[in-house]
């Protein structure tokens, strides 16, 4: 994988524009799905995807390779979601006012509307995370990152980025744990 | 072992990281332990349930039209970052055009210019060219709100031509990456020119809203450094 990113680099720096086409596709999904986890906005994830790629374009003759195509991907990616929550994005506060859509009953058992509501707990629960818990959790679970590699994106020690994860867990328990007691 | 030593193990234990020593000690505890066993339990269906919390699928054509937009956005780039002279020239006229109070400024500026340099001692002017900025730059931010800073090069240092030298709110910055690192992590632009009102930044290329990737380890140290020292200037 490594190895087929450097060629695709390689080819867009002596000129062919196809390169980074296939780049893009390439990564596409990846980077749309870790912005959105992070900003939990379809419109906001989009945003941020397209200036990502934007900033990879502008900067990848620059790119020295020390990391995986990845891990920069990634950390630029993050970046960006982080100004965007620092500034205050559309999911963040719609945390506040946000009511679930009323549920029909007809379509689906209890169980069906329990685990629905669990996973809207989820959600709401993930929204409340501070974004750099927010981050570590979401490069770890969905994107399979080692802590090393966490820390390395976020600009912190490995120690650091632990605690990060370790915390955005406990986090989560506990605001589903409040949930169970209250459904 | 104690339960307050096992918490902080349990998600290790799930994700398969413990080294083997303290794996087998962990695992006897949870033999003997019903709470913390419960503990594991729950950290084992919380990850479990946030592993499966799916983000919705795009509308179909929503790629195509992700590229598409892409591409158009670099093509407008490149095209903003050459202008050529008859275009800029348009773009003067059409911008002052609607200006006529700036055109007037400017008409008496050049009025006053005009008596300073032809008729010396009638006014005299001095000019402290040491404090003057060369130039202002609008640096637009992500939210699209613009701000001007100041450039300026330093006294010391004006005419150095190599290893260029920045300032951001007072602070002596080495590395054209490492400027644009500290304005983004004061989350870009905006907020830099929110928290510390006027940024002095000593070379006219600086395009703070440039990726910062190209960071390496040493840059990165420099750069936490240089934020923890601004960070504490500022309390």
């Amino acid at each position: 994988m490594r190895e087929a990113d450097f060629e695709l680099i390689d080819r867009f720096l002596q000129g062919d524009g196809t390169a980074f086409d296939e780049l893009v596709r390439k990564r596409q999904r990846e980077v749309y799905n870790l912005a959105y986890r992070m900003t939990r906005n379809a419109e906001d994830a989009r945003d941020v995807s397209q200036e990502a790629f934007l900033q990879v374009y502008r900067n990848l003759s620059r790119f020295d390779r020390r990391s995986s195509l990845s891990t920069w991907l990634y950390r630029i990616v993050v970046n960006l979601c982080l100004n965007h929550l620092n500034r205050g994005s559309r999911a963040l506060y719609a945390t506040v006012d946000q009511h679930p859509d009323p549920v029909d009953l007809s379509k689906g058992s209890l169980a069906r509307l329990e685990e629905s509501e669990q996973a809207d707990a989820l959600t709401r629960a993930i929204e409340t995370l501070p974004p750099q818990q927010r981050a570590s959790l979401t490069l770890r679970v969905h994107h399979h990152l080692a802590h090393r590699e966490i820390a390395d994106i976020l600009g912190v020690s490995e120690a650091t980025a632990k605690v990060h994860y370790f915390h955005a867990v406990q986090a989560l328990r506990r605001k589903l744990a409040h949930w169970r007691e209250g459904t | 072992m104690r339960c307050d030593d096992v918490e902080f193990k349990l998600l290790e234990l799930i994700e398969g990281e413990l080294p083997a020593a303290q794996r087998s000690e962990v695992l006897a505890h949870l033999d003997d332990c019903a709470a913390c066993t419960a503990e594991f339990s729950a950290y084992h269906d919380l990850l479990t349930l946030v592993q499966v919390d799916s983000v919705p699928e795009p509308s179909p054509g929503f790629w195509e039209e992700f590229l598409l937009s892409l591409k158009q956005r670099i093509g407008q780039e490149a095209a903003r970052r050459k202008p050529t002279p008859a275009a800029w020239l348009t773009g003067v006229g059409s911008w002052l055009t609607f200006r006529p109070r700036l055109i007037a400024g400017l008409a008496v500026a050049a009025v006053s210019m005009f008596i300073v340099v032809r008729l010396p001692g009638v006014l005299p002017v001095r000019v402290n060219r040491q404090a003057a900025p060369v130039s202002t730059e609008r640096l637009v931010g992500q939210n699209g709100a613009a701000h001007t800073v100041a450039v300026i090069p330093r006294s010391d240092r004006r005419n150095q031509q190599s290893g260029e030298t920045f300032m951001v709110a007072g602070e002596v910055v080495e590395e054209p990456s490492i400027l644009m690192a500290v304005i983004q992590r004061l989350g870009g632009v905006d907020e830099l020119a929110d928290r510390l009102e006027t940024a002095w930044v000593l070379r006219p290329e600086a395009d703070p809203v440039d990726s910062l990737a190209s960071l390496n380890e040493e840059e990165r140290q420099v750069l936490l450094d240089h934020l923890s020292h601004l960070r504490m200037s500022e309390s």
